[in-house]
């Protein structure tokens, strides 16, 4: 049984604007000690999937329809006082930016005490003490026991991110999401979280949810890829599939327009710009933007095409190729 | 003589393209003030002994981590930010030196790029205002000529001219970085400092930016430096790159040897941080992962400032800071013990 599974969820957000749908119709799953990574662009609804499988939407946002199902319960049906318990507990969540996620008026150990004694109810005031210490410890931070009293200032950032990840991980969650968790951290910090997060989660067995714009991340990391793009989902597919092999329009041209260290050849860029929820382009929102598109593209949404269980496209290219295979 | 003189006499030697600028033994440094009576007690060494050169046509990439002094750098040189001491010669006169109004007429020819294409434009102006600024604060065209120019500058960056009345909200952020560059292109500049470019722009955007530079430096002939945190991308338009750590350049050389001859641990470091585009080739995990920061304060004023993260310190790279050497021809290193291949 796949430990999470998002089916056809509509999130939209009541502005003074009108109506802005940030999701139409997102679907994927995540297995149990899987790492899924989230890819695509500002604005491609990324962030506000994490935010609606936590239901930390806001007073403006809604979840219109479609169900997140988490160890086979309605998460979409739950009160607001049974979702605090799954938050930080059972699903928890690493944010970009560690400087703003963390109080700055509360030393950073007692930040994450905060969280075992919320969730643990049985552990004592020391017991949980020691807990946040040894997550501290575990999490690479040196001289843990005199860190404990440090205020957020007094740490570099990488450092903040260990502290972030630390009561991510204190309760021992079985979903993690990590929403863009390096994007603000130099490169050679950068790694140093990535195999922190590798190597914690492989001990502990938890499942990750990794939101980021950095393909080099995911190829990295995860074990299963979702693009995102203008809302939905185009492209799902294993990761080694989904680099030697990418299908969507989209994908190839993220992935072309990626340098990398070995690069050669001069780069290929997608034409146009990101649109935004709110000017969203009639049937494949890619079109405007795709050097394949078809006349069926401007007027008609494709629909998501299924090789296998878990690889997809949502792109009228491969109608003909999925019916015959 | 000078680490820096004999750069610039190596190079003469071996190269007779044209030296456009030229930085030497630069240090800007920025006081902390503490205290009851708010005295100077320490500095920060934003850019601490800097030397390199830039031919004219070339692009040279700074690459370094946060707060290793490569945009201090690049403010340095055009007088953003007033360089402590040392020289920046610029077509061989000295600009560092010259009193604010003499430098005025240098700004003509060396412009400025910034990261945030967001906050780097006056959200009040009118396209057309913002880039026709600076041809009118220099007096250079006037009317239908100012229109006209303005409308071509659009087209070469390609921008729409049709958008001239509109205000910067009104873009994305590609289309916001080519408003950047049509204003730094706008004075027929020699020298273009490009301050992060792309690193606040989308992924499928950064490549169309960057393509944009390289081709505007073939068809106006420009020269670059091109400050950068993301290896790839400095990588990708570079002719030479010089690889900043704690306001020192540890390492200048041509963007192939860069990285088929790494020299300096910082580099080979850094070079194998960046995350590789093939999920086959995974590294990341297989070290350990221990905390190894740079803590600005803990480094003493002796020895190689690398030296507390590095894996092959010796004891006389803690009290004996090494000087900027030339090790192989054109490659410059700080390091008393390069790496050997």
């Amino acid at each position: 049984m796949n430990l999470l599974e998002v089916k056809n969820l509509h999130t939209s957000f009541y502005t003074d604007h009108g109506v802005i749908p940030a999701l139409t119709g997102v679907s994927f799953s995540v297995k149990k000690g899987e790492v899924l990574g989230i890819v695509g662009e500002s604005g491609c609804g990324k962030s506000v999937t994490s935010l609606s499988i936590l239901q930390l939407l806001g007073n403006k946002g809604k979840i219109n329809s479609g169900s997140i199902h988490f160890k086979g319960q309605d998460l979409t049906t739950f009160s607001t006082k049974k979702m605090r318990k799954v938050r930080g507990n059972e699903i928890s969540m690493i944010f970009q930016e560690p400087l703003t996620s963390l109080n700055p008026l509360i030393r950073v150990g007692k930040q994450i005490e905060e969280t075992v004694l919320l969730h643990k109810e049985e552990l004592s005031k020391i017991e949980a003490r020691n807990h946040a210490i040894n997550m501290m410890k575990m999490v690479g931070i040196p001289q843990a026991e005199e860190k404990y009293a440090y205020y957020p200032h007094q740490l570099s950032g990488g450092m903040r991110q260990r502290i972030m990840i630390a009561i991510a991980l204190a309760c021992d969650p079985e979903l993690l999401i990590a929403d863009e968790p390096t994007t603000a951290l130099d490169v050679t910090i950068q790694e140093q979280i990535l195999g922190l997060m590798k190597k914690i989660t492989r001990e502990l067995d938890t499942s990750i949810i990794l939101i980021t714009h950095d393909l080099g991340v995911v190829a990295e990391m995860v074990d299963r890829v979702v693009v995102m793009y203008s809302g939905q989902v185009v492209e799902e597919n294993e990761v080694e599939k989904f680099f030697a092999n990418p299908k969507h329009p989209y994908s190839k041209g993220l992935i072309r327009s990626t340098p990398s260290i070995d690069q050669e050849d001069n780069l290929e860029s997608i034409k146009g710009s990101v649109p935004t929820p709110a000017n969203k382009p009639s049937g494949c929102p890619f079109h405007p933007r795709c050097p394949f598109a078809m006349e069926i593209c401007k007027s008609q949404a494709p629909e998501n095409m299924y090789y296998g269980e878990e690889e997809m496209v949502n792109c009228w290219l491969y109608k003909e190729e999925v019916k015959t295979s | 003589m000078t680490e820096a003189v004999e750069l610039k006499e190596k190079h003469r030697t071996t190269d007779d393209q044209k030296v456009l600028l030229e930085v030497k033994n630069l240090k800007t440094y920025f006081p902390i003030k503490s205290g009851k009576f708010k005295r100077t007690t320490r500095y920060v060494k934003a850019v601490d002994d800097v030397s390199f050169y830039v031919k004219k046509g070339e692009t040279l990439g700074i690459v370094g981590e946060s707060g290793c002094g490569k945009s201090t750098t690049g403010n340095s040189i055009i007088r953003l930010v007033e360089p402590t001491s040392g020289e920046v010669f610029f077509n061989g006169e000295n600009i560092a030196s010259v009193k604010p109004k003499d430098f005025r007429p240098h700004k003509k020819n060396i412009q400025m790029i910034f990261q945030d294409p967001f906050s780097s434009l006056n959200p009040r102006m009118h396209v057309f205002d913002i880039i026709a600024e600076p041809l009118v604060t220099h007096k250079l065209y006037k009317g239908k000529e100012l229109e006209k120019r303005v409308v071509e500058l659009m087209e070469i960056v390609g921008l729409d001219p049709e958008l001239l009345h509109r205000y910067p909200h009104e873009f994305s952020g590609g289309q916001r970085q080519r408003i950047g560059i049509a204003r730094a292109i706008a004075l027929n500049p020699e020298l273009i400092i490009c301050d992060e470019p792309v690193s606040a722009l989308d992924v499928s955007i950064q490549a169309q930016v960057l393509n944009l530079l390289k081709r505007l430096q073939k068809e106006l002939d420009l020269t670059y430096v091109f400050i950068a945190h993301g290896i790839p991308a400095v990588k990708y338009v570079s002719d030479r790159i010089a690889v900043m750590y704690m306001g020192e350049i540890v390492e200048v050389t041509t963007n192939e040897k860069l990285f088929s001859n790494t020299l300096h641990p910082y580099t080979k470091r850094l070079i194998s941080a960046v995350p590789s585009t093939d999920p086959t080739k995974r590294t990341i995990g297989d070290s350990d992962a221990v905390a190894d920061e740079l803590n600005q304060e803990e480094t003493s004023d002796q020895g190689c400032k690398f030296a507390a993260r590095c894996p092959f310190a010796q004891d006389n790279c803690l009290v004996d800071r090494p000087k900027l050497r030339e090790y192989a021809k054109g490659h410059y290193v700080k390091c008393h013990y390069p790496l050997k291949h």
